[in-house]
């Protein structure tokens, strides 16, 4: 991969500039909470069937979208893996990953999580999710990190 | 008056502050710009070198400095024209170290390591749709002046320090990992009167940086702050 020597240079005199000026910090990814913030989260994350702007984000998003029969569904899921099922929480939090060295849901760091990483065009290992199908929107996206977090 | 050994020194200036608390990619309302336009102030200073008779080679230019800047009568109000009680108090002390460079433009250099707090208070009973940025900093102050003989009577005032934050202040707290540093930069000029009397115009500038760490969840959601403050001051200083 190339990169441009006079991008670098800019990125450079700027991040010195910070150094001196000091810069204050910015959000890598606003949109995300401005999504969450407008489906009134925090309070609608925690997954139930009344759970606010998200719904009951299993039921509403990890079923339609991962449960399909070859995928992460009741009958021999990938990776053993099943988000389907009652309890989901219980198989996913603090549970590493089948093949990847990442906790599924980790609340405390629900960024770093498999289960949202793999929403992203590049996750740390495997293929982005859903497969074959559309990306979730960026206001599911922002449900799914609320349900992690608020495991 | 140029640049001198002396013993010990007091100040006093009436100044003007202002005060700028800006956050950087704000989510929702509550993280609202502030501004403190005009605040008038009162501010006095002590310095002393009690070695500066001696001919002790170090000792002797091993100093002493404390400062106040106290508001009053400050108004200050949200957008919404919503008043609120506010107080305004800068303090500081150091160690200081002195060089001096001979010459036609003689100079005087300062290494100093000490303490400097804004302690900037706000209240209201009014329910507000803002975060209220009140903030009692306190930082460990690293930095340098100088004072350089331009012409005559007229001297040239500058420094500048860094501030690492031992306590960032209130408004901090409702931010998840907040990270929170300083600098800060003086400008001025010093114009001899009489033997040890001189008159002052000088100028500070002190920017606080901080950075967030927001996980999606938290109610309260910015990448980071800006809180800048200036102060002008027009006084006099006696050193003996």
């Amino acid at each position: 991969m190339r990169t441009d020597p006079s991008a670098w240079s800019w990125r450079l005199a700027f991040g010195a500039l910070c150094l001196l000026a000091g810069c204050p910090g910015t959000l890598a990814d606003k949109a995300l909470y401005e999504a969450a913030l407008d489906a009134g989260r925090p309070n609608g994350v925690e997954g139930g069937a009344d759970a606010g702007p998200c719904g009951d984000v299993v039921a509403r998003i990890f079923v339609p979208t991962c449960g399909g029969s070859a995928c992460h569904g009741t009958n021999a899921p990938q990776q053993d893996l099943d988000l389907v099922s009652p309890g989901l929480a219980s198989r996913v939090v603090g549970v590493i990953a089948k093949g990847c060295s990442v906790p599924l849901a980790d609340p405390a760091d629900p960024e770093g999580s498999l289960i949202y990483q793999k929403l992203s065009p590049t996750p740390p290992c495997g293929a982005p999710m859903p497969l074959a199908r559309p990306p979730l929107s960026q206001a599911d996206e922002a449900c799914v990190l609320g349900w992690i977090a608020a495991q | 008056m140029a640049a001198g050994r002396i013993e010990v020194s007091v100040s006093a200036s009436a100044d003007v502050g202002s005060r700028q608390f800006k956050y950087s990619d704000p989510v929702g309302p509550l993280p609202a710009t502030y501004l403190l336009p005009f605040a008038p102030m009162a501010s006095f200073g002590l310095e002393t070198y009690p070695f500066a008779s001696s001919y002790l080679p170090v000792l002797r230019d091993l100093g002493f400095r404390g400062r106040i800047s106290q508001g009053f009568a400050l108004s200050s109000e949200t957008p919404q024209g919503v008043a609120i009680e506010t107080s305004w108090t800068r303090f500081g002390g150091e160690v200081r170290q002195r060089f001096f460079v001979p010459g036609p433009h003689a100079m005087e250099l300062g290494v100093y390591v000490g303490a400097d707090a804004s302690y900037f208070g706000m209240n209201t009973t009014t329910p507000l749709p803002a975060l209220l940025p009140a903030a009692r900093t306190t930082a460990v102050r690293l930095g340098f002046d100088a004072r350089l003989l331009v012409a005559g009577r007229l001297s040239l005032l500058w420094g500048g320090a860094y501030l690492a934050t031992t306590s960032p202040g209130e408004i901090y707290d409702r931010f998840r990992s907040p990270s929170v540093f300083g600098i800060d930069g003086e400008l001025g000029g010093a114009f001899g009167i009489m033997p040890g009397l001189e008159a002052r115009l000088t100028g500070r500038y002190t920017r606080y940086v901080a950075s967030f760490k927001p996980v999606i969840g938290d109610q309260i959601v910015a990448g980071g702050a800006l809180d800048e403050q200036l102060q002008f001051g027009l006084g006099v200083r006696y050193a003996h």
